[in-house]
């Protein structure tokens, strides 16, 4: 848990401090530390919804409540969490009498929900519960006992996931005048730097064009005209488009939770024959640089003449 | 073809082997390696689209087996149909009627040496008079189709952007009056609207249908990319049941579509349905912004997967 920006936790706070907001050196919040601070946080605006701190705690309102205390507020007869988590669990029968959910059985005890299958449908829920809080502060439906809270198994932020890439030897080619009449290559312009690794690292996959280098405005990066193999193309262009998709992506889906600056992948790439001979014979220590990787792109493609 | 530079018969086995266990121990891999080898062997895809067209009430070529094993005579291969190998993508292994030379047991064993598999297809001429449409199907949607043909003077795929369609009764009287039958019907409209007086369409002229309001061109759309998208959808479900874990052809796929016409009737029909890592793009005929959309949808939904199979609760 940062201080940095409550300057009265830590008066002398630096960049040392493991609490700064600057530093990356966190830890997880010790169950001392809290109780000391969550009827603080309670004060916030954005923590005044129990739901949201229940979720980022991973633990159920309910149980919140009951490590934490009810909330600061004296405006509700009970948390507005608790009651949201209400609305979600009781619904109207047909005759306008409340019904409870299949989460309750006919003898009136809990029915665990199966985390596994439940999870996706309760995580969205959440979602909708928050909105709706906001016009709706209050139930007078009875609470149900210990509500499940489970979370969606969407990460909680975008990871930055390892690639690695092994272009398929079947469609690499010696040299531009073979690309010409070849349907798997195309003509792009990227940024010369990725061109100088692609070059590099896949020589038998991209060839420069004509109409050398240019900038698409002064302040930006060179950019080159090159005839490149498709899948390196879509690939590379991945790896440069996520950096701004990944923006959109975290303020649509994890706005609340998190913004950070991670891109959602860092593709490395690898020669086929050089990935084949660690496959057929590799030693330990490359077999386990190669289980590092998120997702190997590649392999054998039996959909053509492989042998 | 010898790309992959195997120096002895068994390593490919060994390769696919190895792979499988360090599956075991950690390592994913997409396209997965077990459904790219099912989908190599090109029948169980070819089963599922019958199965498909079946209950759609749609038309497909008709596709059989040919049985090399024991003592067989050329008789087995049927005369007039197209004959495709099993593990292949490349024109040394389709063969068409009028390649006679080639249509015999023993050229067909030559070019079988370890256990591929020939099919027989019921040849279909609107490949050459109308063409086919590479549509492709990203995270469940159509981001776009290319309508492509063999170009019959060079010889050289030729590739568009397809932005507006025929409808399909638009194709069927054209096809019915360029084989000249005697029951085309009196859609005289068609005529003067498709400027047929006095020949049939070529297939550049599938690219696009530049005629007709915006409604009906929205209607003949609607037409191809609900069969498209419906197929695939029967396709996903009905993998989902065959494969282990999620079918790759649910993040990408690209579904190779024409047209076909039996007894008057006619249907679009998919002669083929890529989804390795050799899948041609066909960026040469995609607008340049197209690029990007493609790759970025691609790559959303191939985060979406990774981050699952890594997820215990992932179903």
């Amino acid at each position: 848990m940062r201080h940095g920006r409550a300057p009265g936790k830590h008066p002398q706070c630096g960049r040392d401090c493991p609490g700064h907001a600057a530093s990356k050196a966190t830890r997880p919040p010790t169950q001392e530390e809290l109780r000391e601070n969550i009827p603080n946080i309670r004060l916030c605006p954005k923590f005044k919804n129990d739901g949201y701190m229940a979720y980022l705690l991973e633990i159920s309102v309910a149980d919140l409540n009951r490590m934490y205390g009810p909330h600061a507020s004296g405006s509700h007869p009970q948390s507005i969490g608790a009651s949201m988590m209400e609305d979600a669990d009781v619904v109207m029968g047909d005759n306008g009498v409340e019904e409870r959910s299949e989460l309750q059985d006919e003898d009136g005890t809990e029915e665990m929900a199966d985390i596994t299958g439940t999870a996706p449908e309760l995580g969205h829920t959440l979602g909708h519960q928050y909105i709706r809080d906001q016009s709706t502060p209050g139930s007078t439906y009875s609470p149900l006992p210990e509500a499940p809270m489970v979370r969606s198994p969407e990460p909680e932020k975008a990871q930055t996931l390892r690639i690695l890439y092994v272009p398929d030897p079947s469609r690499s080619r010696d040299s531009q005048q073979q690309t010409r009449a070849d349907l798997g290559f195309t003509d792009r312009t990227i940024l010369k730097s990725t061109f100088i690794i692609l070059k590099d690292v896949l020589p038998d996959y991209i060839f420069p064009r004509r109409g050398g280098v240019h900038k698409l405005h002064p302040s930006e990066e060179e950019r080159t005209r090159v005839r490149i193999t498709e899948w390196v193309c879509g690939i590379t262009l991945t790896d440069n488009y996520l950096t701004m998709t990944q923006k959109l992506w975290i303020m649509d889906r994890l706005s609340i939770l998190k913004k950070d600056d991670r891109r959602y992948f860092d593709v490395s790439y690898m020669d086929w024959y050089q990935f084949k001979q660690i496959i057929l014979s590799g030693g330990a220590d490359e077999l386990a640089h190669l289980l590092q990787y998120d997702c190997v792109l590649g392999g054998i493609d039996y959909t053509v003449d492989y042998r | 073809m010898d790309a992959y530079e195997w120096t002895t018969e068994e390593e490919p086995d060994t390769f696919a082997k190895n792979i499988q266990g360090l599956h075991i121990t950690g390592l994913l891999m997409w396209p997965p390696p077990t459904q790219i080898s099912r989908a190599g062997l090109k029948d169980p895809d070819i089963a599922l689209l019958d199965l498909i067209a079946g209950e759609s009430k749609t038309l497909r070529p008709k596709t059989t087996t040919i049985s090399l094993q024991g003592s067989v005579d050329d008789t087995v291969i049927t005369s007039g149909t197209v004959l495709k190998r099993s593990n292949s993508d490349c024109n040394q292994h389709v063969i068409l009627p009028e390649q006679r030379r080639r249509r015999n047991v023993e050229h067909l064993r030559s070019l079988a040496l370890h256990g591929e598999k020939w099919l027989m297809q019921e040849y279909v001429n609107t490949f050459q008079t109308v063409g086919e449409w590479r549509t492709f199907i990203v995270n469940g949607s159509v981001i776009h189709s290319i309508h492509t043909y063999k170009d019959s003077d060079t010889d050289a795929w030729v590739a568009t952007q397809a932005t507006s369609f025929w409808s399909l009764e638009e194709i069927r009287y054209v096809c019915m009056y360029a084989t000249a039958q005697d029951d085309v019907p009196s859609h005289t409209h068609y005529r003067k609207r498709l400027n047929q007086v006095d020949r049939p369409p070529i297939p550049s002229e599938f690219s696009q249908a530049n005629w007709g309001g915006h409604e009906e061109r929205e209607k003949a759309r609607r037409e191809f990319e609900e069969y498209a998208i419906n197929t695939w959808r029967s396709l996903v479900r009905k993998e989902k049941s065959l494969v282990v874990g999620t079918p790759c052809t649910a993040l990408f796929c690209r579904l190779d579509i024409s047209v076909m016409m039996r007894g008057g009737s006619i249907s679009y029909f998919v002669n083929e349905v890529e989804r390795s890592m050799n899948t041609s793009l066909w960026m040469s005929g995609m607008p340049l912004a197209l690029h990007g959309v493609v790759a970025d949808t691609f790559g959303l939904s191939l985060h979406r997967w990774i981050v699952g199979c890594h997820d215990p609760r992932h179903l």
